[in-house]
């Protein structure tokens, strides 16, 4: 009997765990003459639940959202239901992924994409004739 | 982490959700709160209870403790405030925009609160652009073991 208890909650976390719930971080992304930036909306996350990571040119933004909840919270209401935001971007090849800055400040987070050096807007001089 | 927040509602997958949110648009007979806002209203609010209290999440990202206000009377808790647009950093640049998702501007949203909260005692606390909102439950209003005696 104690048992096939035992084996029921293995599967519900079993089945929590596949269905972690991702959300779509609300975003700004606006360009610079020198760099792209992205403001993201990811309340909950901490610096250390923060993951981004550049990948064959694919920015990758994800973060998991940390609530000290007390226990036996029963929930009435929900407008957030899940428990990640994650989003991600193709960057060109003009973005120096090396030099990208990240920095999150009460839940909203702003990357710095800055332009390669060769590929910076060039302001052209009009000469009088 | 709200796992158990979102498996109280009777959908169980986001598409369903969705499709859910589209009839309701279309067929609007579902009678709904007064005061329900649609979706993605900017604060967006989840809330829960324990025996001892209500607790009422506010994701407010960006929002520092004197832009974001919070009121409660009678039974209606009353979030107000204003977030202002990307600072203006690197001053004088031209600035194009791809992507403006993000809410900005004043907003007003407020919540009817379950009955038996004491208003009085309530304490709101942000961490990582989470406002909680701690409101404890009136004495009466906390279950009560009922202790069954022996004939």
């Amino acid at each position: 009997m104690n048992d096939v208890t035992k084996r029921e909650t293995n599967r519900e976390v079993a089945t929590q765990q596949e269905q972690r719930r991702t959300l779509l971080p609300a975003v700004d992304i606006y360009e610079q003459d020198d760099a792209l930036h992205v403001i993201a909306d990811m309340p909950g996350v901490t610096q250390e639940s923060l993951h981004i990571e550049v990948d064959q040119n694919v920015l990758s933004i994800e973060g998991d959202i940390k609530i000290d909840m007390p226990s036996g919270v029963s929930a009435s209401y929900a407008e957030i239901r899940g428990d990640q935001y994650a989003r991600r971007f193709t960057l060109s090849h003009e973005i120096d992924a090396d030099s990208i800055q990240a920095e999150i400040r009460d839940g909203v987070l702003r990357l710095v994409l800055p332009k390669r050096e060769t590929h910076r807007r060039r302001r052209i001089e009009v000469k009088a004739a | 982490m709200f796992g158990d927040l979102w498996r109280s509602n009777s959908s169980r997958s986001a598409d369903f959700d969705w499709f859910r949110q589209v009839m309701d648009e279309f067929f609007p007979q579902a009678t709904s709160d007064i005061r329900s806002v649609p979706r993605g209203t900017f604060p967006m609010i989840n809330m829960g209870r324990t025996d001892e209290a209500v607790l009422v999440y506010v994701f407010a990202p960006g929002l520092t403790s004197d832009e974001l206000d919070v009121s409660v009377q009678d039974n209606v808790l009353t979030l107000h405030g204003r977030r202002s647009p990307v600072a203006e950093e690197g001053e004088g640049q031209q600035r194009a925009y791809y992507r403006q998702e993000r809410f900005s501007g004043e907003f007003s949203r407020s919540v009817t609160l379950p009955d038996g909260v004491d208003t009085e005692r309530a304490e709101a606390r942000a961490t990582n652009g989470l406002v909680e909102i701690h409101l404890p439950k009136r004495e009466e209003m906390k279950p009560r073991r009922v202790e069954i005696k022996t004939a």
